[in-house]
């Protein structure tokens, strides 16, 4: 235990402190710097996420359209049309004039079809009936509000009620549609085969900074939504196009406007976060659209 | 009877350790600041990185836009080519890359983040070539500069009349 041990000098000391605080000060910085870093490149992959899958989903509905667009306004309450005017407003993109913007839009999509008419018509039956079976599935279901489409005579009809349901067991499906037929239709005959194309009602909307898509906008079904992403604060995003002069939109350019942002990494300190506007005009890829009426139920 | 007490090991716990020389600690701070730059520069250009992808997804709606507009003019047969669709370059300069510019001065549109960053422009140059009388490839190449770099996003399509 005789061991002679030497105490720190002064100056040791000094020099030691020194140079720990030296180290301390550039970890705490080196922390600090990284944390914000980091904050802010997750802010920017999160808007760009959000913009990327927004814009992949917007673009593959939207060219999926088979009817105009239909621009329309949610207040938290209620779903209402919204008649699209022209502003002065010009897109910069395609030089046209901007309507009035709103946080809304629907449009139809193919639902189902084609299936094939299996009870012969007059011109006056508002009842169709169609075999729904694919393989041995029956994959698409007929709903009052959907719309069928017969190509064979160029015409489209409002379902307003589906009095036989059809169902895996039983595929066959009647449905009243809303105005008569027009044209006797024989499906008996050897050869003979017409079949109806069927169309039903989706929305996108804004609400509460999230991008809502309405896989259903029909009747009481309009409320039922499900969130594309978040973080979206454009209050208004959606407008259609007027060609200059035009009195009237043809509703086949829907234009997008869609702010994000990461509110996640905001703070008193004023990070620099992720903000972003996606814009994008798209058109319906079928043209024209397969349902040209753009009446709602 | 006598009693030897047990000789005192002689690496005892108590041995000498050397401190750590100035020197050594210089080294080992500079090892140090080399490690922190380093990183903090890797962090900065991965965050570089994620503007820039961020800034070519827009890039590529704006080049996407332009091909659904020459893919859906209606171009019939019958009548003279449309305007878009004629051969020929189009070049439109200073349209707004990540950035509506009504989002920021109509109150409607506007929120309490928008216009948070830079924005930036793009230029857009389409050119149309004639294949055939009824047939032309289309070309849509949208460049800009984005923190003093040049980036270009290009896409091509083809494009007929409707009908024969």
């Amino acid at each position: 235990m005789h061991r002679t041990r030497h105490a720190f000098t002064f100056t040791e000391m000094m020099v030691a402190l020194s140079v720990f605080a030296t180290v301390s000060m550039g970890l705490f910085t080196f922390t600090a710097t990284s944390l914000r870093l980091v904050g802010r490149n997750l802010a920017t992959n999160h808007t760009h996420e959000n913009m990327r899958i927004s814009d992949q989903e917007l673009l593959y509905n939207l060219h999926a359209s088979a009817s105009p667009y239909v621009l329309i306004t949610y207040n938290g309450t209620t779903y209402a049309d919204a008649t699209a005017t022209a502003t002065t407003d010009v897109d910069a993109y395609t030089q046209q004039n901007i309507s009035n913007r709103t946080n809304g839009v629907r449009f139809r999509l193919a639902a189902g079809g084609p299936y094939q008419l299996t009870a012969s018509t007059t011109s006056a039956s508002t009842s169709l009936t169609f075999n729904f079976a694919v393989g041995s599935t029956v994959p698409y279901v007929p709903e009052v509000g959907d719309k069928v489409v017969l190509p064979l005579l160029s015409s489209a009809f409002d379902i307003l009620a589906v009095t036989q349901t059809p169902s895996t067991g039983s595929p066959t499906g009647t449905v009243t549609i809303s105005a008569p037929l027009g044209f006797a239709v024989n499906t008996t005959t050897t050869g003979n085969v017409t079949t109806g194309y069927f169309y039903r009602e989706v929305a996108y909307t804004v609400y509460n900074n999230q991008l809502r898509y309405h896989a259903n906008y029909t009747g009481s079904n309009q409320g039922n939504y499900v969130i594309v992403r978040d973080d979206v604060t454009s209050p208004n995003p959606f407008a259609l196009l007027f060609v200059p002069g035009a009195p009237a939109s043809t509703g086949l350019n829907l234009r997008l406007s869609l702010e994000f942002y990461d509110i996640d990494y905001y703070s008193a300190r004023n990070y620099k976060n992720g903000t972003v506007t996606l814009q994008a005009v798209i058109p319906p890829r079928a043209q024209p659209p397969d349902v040209s009426q753009t009446n709602s139920m | 009877m006598g009693f030897t007490a047990p000789e005192r090991p002689k690496h005892s716990r108590f041995r000498t350790v050397a401190g750590i020389t100035l020197p050594e600690v210089i080294i080992a701070a500079a090892v140090l600041a080399l490690f922190i730059v380093a990183s903090v520069s890797a962090m900065a250009q991965i965050n570089r990185w994620a503007s820039v992808a961020r800034m070519r997804t827009m890039a590529l709606a704006a080049t996407q836009q332009k091909i659904d507009q020459i893919l859906m003019t209606s171009w019939s047969v019958l009548d003279p080519t449309p305007a878009i669709l004629t051969a020929g370059t189009t070049t439109e300069n200073n349209l707004p890359l990540n950035y509506d510019t009504f989002n920021s001065t109509e109150s409607n549109l506007v929120s309490a983040w928008t216009s948070l960053d830079t924005p930036v422009n793009l230029t857009r140059v389409t050119t149309i070539t004639s294949i055939t009388a009824h047939q032309v490839s289309a070309v849509v190449t949208v460049s800009y500069t984005y923190r003093g770099k040049a980036y270009t996003v290009s896409m091509t399509t083809l494009r007929t009349t409707d009908d024969f």
